[in-house]
């Protein structure tokens, strides 16, 4: 019995053991197995790593070409900016000079014609440029302090001449309950509001109104949305067209580009700016009836306030507004309230005298009639002789709009002591305020000076003479025609300067001489305008004096004002420089220019009559004529002064003799190259001082170095010693 | 060193000599990681070569000669574990030279930093080759044996010269391996 349950328990252990075995066999395995399936799925995870990381390399590779394309177009847009911008100062430039000369009337007109022409290629070259900004996300929007009256002003004022040309009435209001400064971009803003405006004038009849204006329409903790609309009361635009009209290259009509012009991308450039700057853009509008277009922007207060003229307050005062049009009446009654004038309206001056009549007791002392856009002036006289009648006089006093347009009446009024003139055109809050304030007798008339016939003639003095009264500036520019433009424009606003051709040429002069100012062009050789700017601080640091340095930029991009500033200058113009923003820039560093001679007639403009060159009578149409020069076309471009003529001749003769002597040693090293460089630098100086048969000449020579043809080459260059001698023996001879 | 080693040592030991020995090995060596292997870690060099000196001191063989035959022992585990690289290869050269190119490479996508040895080859005529090894291991008798079932596996005869060897103060091993019908 014992044995047999041992034998039964041995037999069990033996069960036992072999199970054990069986299942660590099994648990051996499954880890094998699991194993196996580890390394498999390593394998899989390798395999779409590897996949992986080949389109990641991919990527990266396309990451680079896309950005490398990115920079290339924003250097292309630099490069265009420039290269469009600077021929284009050279035409608006000279334009604007010639100009001021004696024209009789059918040059008149051509001129006008050609300034037109100048202004509208320019507006296209800058709708495209924005735009291509935008597209390329260069555009930035900057956020500074921003003054709105001051922004609705300048917008205005860009686009009053057309305005003026049109015969539309134009007007901006500014809500007064603003009375902060907002942060936000003047510029973009003025520029959609110019946008806007030019649009609306272009669509309204003449006698119609175009009011711009700016309102608040939610303020909520030191926020401010800010309602921006220009109102016309043109042709409308249908309901169908309204929808798609802020996309690019659209307009309401394809048969209005024919009619109004236009690149079809001033409201989409206008709408990406609104969006950029967080806000909406739309347009109510029906046909016939005119149109609202408005832009709506979230902008934060400054805690900068707008300053506030004392002699602001109009408090005491009876305003009556007299007119038929509800813009005026409106805009005018909320600007006089807003100052605490009691205000009241009538739809026209033929209404007052009643009005007069039925307020008598409530209107009748010190209360003015403030008539905003008034047609025919002999109706002042006659209600005023009514009044007199009446017996309501010495009260009320008339404010009458003094519309450009009716410049021809202005003797009507002449005089008259009731009668104090308001600039309307635009109709702007400073100048009512500052109206009615000088018809109540609280603000002196003198204070007001119309500082906007920028195109005086003065007499420039001489450059030793502006160096003694402290006024002589120093001007580096290395383009020969931007040289002569501005120099040109400066003489004409009684400015003098002398001229570096580089950078470090310009240091070179400035340490020589007290110049009040530096104007630089940013891009130059040897030195651009950053380097010399950079010096001229430098310089400065042991005087402690510090001399304003403005900028002449042809790149318009964002970047380019923003390098200006941070390099040390402190202001900027873009190229082409009007006259009018030189002048302001002008008289904000320096003050104004010199009033010698102010009086005279500008003598260097019967010098250019006189600086008929002799040989003219010859024929110069000829191609056989001996000579070199063609004047009739150097005379149209620099022709008013007998002296920058020679001057400018001179100066050519030195550098070009040092082009051709580099032309001829290319030549010697077999250089296509530097005879093609040479031949473009010679090439452009020689067309601006008109020697032509040079230029073709050289034209020829940088187009066969181009493409290496030195048969070309062999036949070409040795004309161009001969022509040059030519060319000198007749500057020689002046 | 990969798991695979140790993996297969444990078989090798369990299958040829029994798992009382591979038991009584873990006992006296007390490795680090407890004898608990797997083939998809790493585990310290050290075990391996305290488990074969214990071995060796155990069954009186010469470590040499028991490191030769575990390396004939981890041929043939690999090429049943991974016999496409076996099968790839219609000969014993062939398959020698694809060692360092072709399987070394697929190990290291499964296994970053394997730590794997040099091996280059030198081949001057259709029936000889000459392997170039190197390891901070000197495992080199281990390749002795790899290079043993190999052969076996691809049923050639071959003879071999090992000179110079790194355990007498080379910086590599060169096997100069002869094959014949």
């Amino acid at each position: 019995m014992m044995v047999a349950i041992i034998a039964v328990l041995v037999s069990s252990n033996m069960t036992e053991e072999s199970a054990y075995k069986r299942a660590y066999e099994r648990q051996k395995v499954a880890r094998e197995k699991a194993e196996q399936l580890l390394e498999t799925r390593s394998r899989e995870l390798y395999e779409s790593n590897t996949v992986l990381s080949k389109y990641n390399k991919e990527l990266i590779t396309q990451k680079a070409i896309a950005e490398s394309a990115v920079k290339a177009k924003s250097e292309f847009l630099a490069t265009m900016s420039h290269e469009l911008r600077t021929p284009m100062n050279g035409v608006v430039g000279m334009v604007d000079l010639l100009s001021v000369t004696e024209l009789d009337v059918d040059q008149q007109k051509m001129l006008e014609v050609v300034n037109a022409s100048a202004q509208s290629l320019l507006a296209i070259i800058n709708d495209i440029l924005d735009f291509s900004k935008i597209d390329a996300g260069m555009l930035n929007i900057e956020i500074v302090d921003m003054g709105l009256r001051e922004v609705l002003d300048e917008a205005v004022q860009i686009i009053e001449a057309n305005a003026l040309l049109k015969g539309v009435k134009l007007l901006s209001y500014v809500d007064p309950g603003i009375v902060y400064y907002q942060q936000g971009d003047p510029t973009r803003v003025r520029q959609i509001l110019i946008n806007l405006g030019g649009n609306a004038i272009k669509f309204s009849e003449p006698g119609k109104e175009v009011l711009i204006r700016a309102d608040k329409v939610v303020s909520d903790a030191g926020y401010s949305r800010i309602r921006f609309s220009v109102i016309d009361h043109g042709i409308g635009i249908s309901k169908a067209a309204q929808s798609g009209l802020f996309d690019e290259f659209t307009q309401a009509d394809t048969s209005t580009t024919r009619q109004f012009g236009g690149t079809g991308l001033g409201l989409a450039i206008s709408k990406k700016m609104t969006q950029l700057m967080g806000g909406e853009i739309g347009v109510i509008s029906e046909t016939g009836k005119g149109s609202t277009f408005w832009f709506e922007l979230p902008l934060a207060d400054s805690n900068k306030g707008l300053e506030k003229d004392k002699a602001d307050d109009l408090s005491g005062l009876h305003v009556l507004v007299a007119s038929s049009s509800e813009s005026y009446r409106e805009v005018c009654q909320s600007y006089l309230r807003h100052e605490n004038a009691e205000v009241e309206v009538t739809m026209g001056i033929d209404e007052c005298l009643q009005f007069f009549k039925n307020a008598e007791d409530t209107f009748g002392s010190e209360s003015i009639i403030v008539i905003p856009d008034l047609d025919d002036y002999a109706k002042v006289t006659s209600l005023r002789k009514n009044f007199i009648d009446a017996g309501l006089m010495p009260y009320p006093r008339f404010v009458v709009g003094n519309n450009r347009q009716h410049k021809d009446q202005d003797h009507i009024l002449e005089g008259i002591e009731e009668v104090t003139m308001m600039d309307t055109s635009p109709m702007r809050r400073s100048a009512l305020i500052n109206a009615v304030a000088i018809a109540a007798g609280r603000a002196s008339p003198e204070i007001h000076h119309d500082d906007d016939d920028l195109m005086e003639r003065v007499q420039a003095p001489t450059a030793e003479e502006a160096l003694n009264q402290g006024k002589l500036i120093l001007l580096a520019e290395d383009n020969l025609t931007n040289q002569l433009v501005i120099h040109k424009q400066l003489n004409a606003l009684g400015y003098q300067c002398e001229i570096a051709n580089n950078g470090k040429e310009g240091f070179d002069m400035w340490k020589a001489k007290p110049y009040c100012m530096l104007l630089s062009d940013c891009h130059m050789p040897i030195w651009d305008g950053f380097q010399l700017t950079d010096a001229i601080r430098k310089d400065e640091k042991s005087t402690g004096k510090r001399a304003p340095i403005v900028a002449i930029t042809a790149n318009a991009l964002h970047g380019e004002a923003e390098r200006c500033l941070a390099a040390g200058m402190d202001d900027y113009m873009a190229k082409p420089v009007a006259m009018k923003v030189l002048k302001q820039t002008l008289v904000k560093w320096m003050g104004k220019g010199s009033t010698l001679g102010q009086t005279e007639v500008d003598s260097s403009l019967e010098v250019a009559v006189q600086v008929e060159a002799p040989s003219q009578a010859n024929g110069d149409d000829d191609e056989d004529s001996t000579c070199p020069i063609d004047e009739r076309m150097l005379k149209d471009m620099f022709g008013d002064d007998e002296d920058t003529f020679k001057e400018i001749l001179q100066s050519f003769i030195g550098p070009s003799e040092a082009i051709i002597a580099d032309l001829m040693a290319a030549h010697g090293v077999l250089s296509a190259t530097e005879i093609k460089a040479h031949a473009h630098k010679l090439k452009s100086s020689s067309r601006s001082i008109g020697s032509n048969r040079m230029a073709d000449i050289c034209a020829a020579l940088e187009a066969a170095g181009g493409q290496s043809n030195w048969g070309l080459i062999d036949e070409e260059l040795p004309k161009l010693e001969p022509e040059y001698q030519k060319v000198k023996s007749y500057i020689d001879s002046l | 060193m990969k798991g695979i080693v140790f993996t297969t040592f444990n078989d090798m030991v369990e299958q040829e000599i029994g798992i009382e020995t591979w038991d009584a090995i873990l006992d006296s060596v007390n490795p680090e990681s407890k004898g608990v292997y797997t083939a998809v870690e790493d585990f310290p060099d050290e075990e391996l070569f305290a488990m074969i000196s214990d071995l060796s001191e155990k069954t009186g063989t010469p470590i040499v000669e028991l490191v030769t035959a575990f390396g004939q022992y981890l041929f043939h585990t690999f090429a049943i574990k991974h016999g496409v690289f076996v099968d790839d290869k219609s000969n014993f050269l062939d398959f020698l030279k694809s060692i360092d190119e072709v399987i070394h490479k697929e190990v290291e996508k499964l296994y970053p930093n394997p730590n794997l040895p040099s091996l280059h080859w030198e081949q001057h005529d259709e029936n000889s080759l000459e392997l170039y090894y190197s390891s901070p291991r000197k495992l080199c008798h281990l390749a002795d044996g790899l290079i043993k079932g190999a052969a076996q596996k691809y049923k050639t005869k071959y003879t071999m010269e090992h000179s110079p060897c790194m355990h007498d103060g080379s910086d590599h091993c060169c096997f100069s391996i002869k094959q014949y019908d």
